[in-house]
C-alpha cells in the first residue's frame, strides 16, 4: 500500500499557499490584530484587494452602498470571511482548469453550488454562523485539480472509466488509484495549514461518518450539499451518477424528506447570487468559451 | 411603522427601517436594505441582538421586486429531467435517495433550472 502522502509529495510545484493568505491565517488567531492589520497584509497584493473588494460589492452579499476601502470590508464581514475569500481567490488562479475535460465553468458552477448548499444546510443545522460551510463546499474537489494538474494519465484513466463503466468519479477514481480525491483535498488543506475542520471537511466528504466526531457535522453538511447540488443538476464534478446519502449524516442533520422542497428552494435562489464567484473565475485563465456546453 | 426585532425573529427578505451600527458607530448594513441570509449571518457574527425593521408591506414590495426564475421552455426542461433520471438510474432504491430525487425533480419540473 502507498503512503498518500509520499506520493502527494512526489507532485513537483504543488502550489504553496501564499504570504498574503498565511498571514491572514495567522492574524485570525492574534487577539490583538485589528482589521488595519488584515488591511496592511492585504494591501501589498492589489489583485487579491480587488477580487475582495468585488466579491464584497456583488450582489451575493449584497451591500446596498458600495465598500470601497478594505478596513471597510473587513470591519463588516470580519477576519474569518476575508480569510477564506483569500483563500477562495487564490484557488481560482492556483490551478489551471481551463483545460478540465468536463469544462472549467461546469466545474466552478458544481463548486459554487456546493458551497451555497452547504450554507443553506449549516444555517438549518445551527452551524456557527461564518462562512467556513461556504468555503469547505466551495473547495471539496479541489483534489481533483491536483490530479488533474499533477497526476494527467491517472486522471485521463479515470475519467474514461466514468464514461465507460457509467460510475460515480469516487467510484472511477477506487478502481484506478490507492487514495481519492477528497484525500488529497485534506491533505492539501493541511499542508496549507488550514482549519482542522475545513481538512475534515474535504478529507471525509463521501465518508462523512470517518470524520472526526468535533467535525463530523461540518462534514455532514458538505457531504449532503454535494448530493443536493447533484440532484438539482448543478455543474458538473467529473462524472453523470450520484452517491448514495450517508444515513449517519443524513440523522446528524436531522434532516426528514418533508424539509427537502424548501431546502432546494433555498438552494436554487442562493445559487442565483452566487454569479460574483463565477465571473472571477471566468475572468481567469480557462474561458468560458473553451467549455463543451452544459447541455442536459 | 418600523419595528425593534429580535434577530432569531427574522427571515431572508425582511427590510430594515433604520442603519444598524457597531460599537464604533460604523453603519453596518443601511437602513432599506433587503436582508439575505449572509446579512443575517454577519449581524449574528458582530453580536447584533435586534434590528429595526420596516412594516411588511414594504419587505414584500421588495421581495416581489427581486426577480425570480424565468419559466422554462417545456422542451429544455424535459431534456434536464430525462438527465436526471440517468443521474438517479442506479441509486433509487434507497429510500432516501428516492426522496431526494422525487424533490429534485418537482423542483425542475417548477422551472427551477440549473445555471449554465
Amino acid at each position: 500500500m502507498r503512503d498518500l502522502a509520499r506520493i502527494v509529495g512526489k507532485v513537483e510545484a504543488l502550489p504553496t499557499l501564499p504570504t498574503v493568505v498565511a498571514r491572514i491565517n495567522q492574524l485570525i488567531d492574534d487577539p490583538n490584530a485589528s482589521a488595519g492589520d488584515i488591511n496592511e497584509v492585504i494591501s501589498h497584493d492589489l489583485a487579491l484587494s480587488a477580487k475582495i473588494l468585488k466579491l464584497v460589492n456583488s450582489a451575493f452579499y449584497g451591500f446596498p452602498r458600495r465598500i470601497s476601502s478594505m478596513t471597510h470590508a473587513v470591519v463588516i464581514l470580519g477576519f474569518n470571511s476575508v480569510r477564506n475569500i483569500a483563500l477562495t481567490a487564490f484557488v481560482f488562479d492556483a490551478f489551471d482548469t481551463g483545460a478540465l475535460p468536463f469544462g472549467h465553468r461546469n466545474f466552478w458552477v458544481h463548486s459554487v453550488g456546493v458551497g451555497v448548499a452547504a450554507d443553506v444546510l449549516a444555517v438549518r443545522a445551527g452551524l456557527p454562523a461564518n462562512d467556513d460551510a461556504f468555503v469547505a463546499g466551495l473547495l471539496h474537489d479541489v483534489g481533483k485539480l491536483v490530479m488533474h494538474q499533477h497526476l494527467r494519465v491517472e486522471f485521463g484513466r479515470i475519467l474514461d472509466r466514468v464514461a465507460r463503466e457509467e460510475v460515480t468519479f469516487l467510484e472511477a477514481e477506487g478502481a484506478e488509484l490507492e487514495f481519492s480525491h477528497a484525500e488529497i483535498g485534506g491533505l492539501l488543506m493541511e499542508t496549507w495549514k488550514l482549519p482542522e475542520q475545513l481538512v475534515a471537511a474535504l478529507r471525509f466528504h463521501h465518508s462523512p461518518s470517518a470524520a472526526p466526531e468535533e467535525h463530523r457535522q461540518i462534514t455532514a453538511v458538505v457531504h449532503l450539499a454535494d448530493i443536493f447540488t447533484r440532484a438539482l443538476l448543478i455543474g458538473s464534478g467529473g462524472d453523470h451518477k450520484i452517491p448514495t446519502v450517508s444515513g449517519p449524516a443524513w440523522e446528524a442533520l436531522k434532516l426528514s424528506d418533508s424539509d427537502l422542497p424548501g431546502i432546494f428552494g433555498e438552494i436554487s435562489a442562493e445559487v442565483r447570487k452566487a454569479g460574483t464567484f463565477l465571473e472571477l473565475v471566468t475572468d481567469g485563465r480557462g474561458k468560458p468559451g473553451k467549455d463543451r456546453p452544459a447541455k442536459p | 411603522m418600523p419595528v425593534e426585532k429580535p434577530l432569531g425573529e427574522l427571515h431572508d427578505g425582511a427590510v430594515l427601517g433604520a442603519d444598524v451600527l457597531d460599537a464604533r458607530g460604523n453603519v453596518l448594513l443601511a437602513g432599506g436594505t433587503r436582508l439575505t441570509r449572509a446579512h443575517l449571518q454577519l449581524l449574528e457574527r458582530r453580536g447584533i441582538k435586534s434590528v429595526t425593521v420596516a412594516p411588511p408591506v414594504a419587505a414584500a414590495v421588495e421581495a416581489a421586486a427581486s426577480a425570480g426564475p424565468e419559466p422554462a421552455r417545456p422542451a429544455l426542461a424535459a431534456e434536464w429531467l430525462a438527465r436526471q433520471e440517468r443521474v438517479f438510474a442506479k441509486v433509487r432504491q434507497d429510500s432516501r435517495m428516492e426522496a431526494i430525487y422525487r424533490a429534485a425533480r418537482a423542483h425542475l419540473s417548477a422551472g427551477n433550472l440549473p445555471p449554465g
